[in-house]
């Protein structure tokens, strides 16, 4: 079961490595496991492996790939941070007699790019803003 | 540095370097079987350790590797390194009125 195991965690090597040197690289392990702990051999035999695969590939090959993986993350977190920009929301009401330093506000705000829409009034007498950033 | 160590005593194979390298570093250093192999294989490249065959033990397969002479003149080179490192230190630590090394 265990020679099994770890010949399955050889597939982490290149083909050509596996090939050479496969059943010494799983018996060593083997032979480690009894007295060290057969999940580390385990786990040591995959994380050497993709090393070795990727130390056999290009430079292009390796950059192409960085690549790939930095798009991935990027496009995996852009909704996150467009969520929380449009989370950004301010909400704003005055009394129609006393509407100057709100109005101002929404001035400053649309000038730094928010949007701003009129929202409906509760009362005749109160006037309200929703201002977002997006 | 500890696995050419290990293999100046004669060919070993890799659970045996395994095992010198945890006496030489006193235990400090448990090497896995990916990281030997990787690090043996480096090693071969650079012409340090060369393969001195494979055997059949119990139903599983040793290989094992032997010290060049361009390796015992790597690691004498780095035990030069590693001494003169010591005394620069020595000297500075003794400068400040602290007790030299042994």
């Amino acid at each position: 079961m265990r020679r099994r195991l770890l010949s399955w965690c050889l597939l982490a090597y290149p083909w050509e490595r596996r090939r050479h040197d496969g059943a010494v690289l799983r018996d060593l392990a083997l032979d480690l496991g009894d007295s060290h702990g057969f999940a580390r051999e385990a786990v040591s035999l995959i994380r050497a492996g993709v090393a070795d695969r990727i130390a056999s590939w290009s430079i292009r090959r390796r950059a192409m790939v960085v690549a790939l993986v930095i798009g991935v993350i990027t496009a995996a977190a852009l909704p996150a941070v467009g969520g929380a920009a449009r989370d950004e929301v301010e909400q704003l009401a005055c009394t129609r007699q006393a509407c100057n330093d709100t109005a101002r506000r929404v001035a400053a705000l649309r000038k730094d790019g928010w949007e701003c829409r009129s929202t409906r009034p509760r009362t005749d007498e109160v006037v309200g803003w929703e201002c977002s950033l997006s | 540095m500890f696995i050419l160590a290990a293999l100046v005593g004669g060919e070993r194979h890799g659970y045996g370097i395994v095992r010198e390298v945890a006496a030489l570093s006193e235990e400090r250093v448990r090497l896995t079987a990916g990281t030997l192999y990787g690090a043996l294989t480096r090693l071969s490249t650079d012409g340090l350790v060369e393969v001195a065959g494979d055997q059949v033990v119990d139903g599983r397969r040793r290989r094992y590797y032997r010290i060049t002479a361009m390796g015992e003149a790597a690691l004498e080179a780095e035990l030069a390194r590693l001494r003169s490192t010591a005394t620069a230190v020595d000297r500075r630590l003794a400068s400040r009125g602290r007790p030299r090394l042994a």
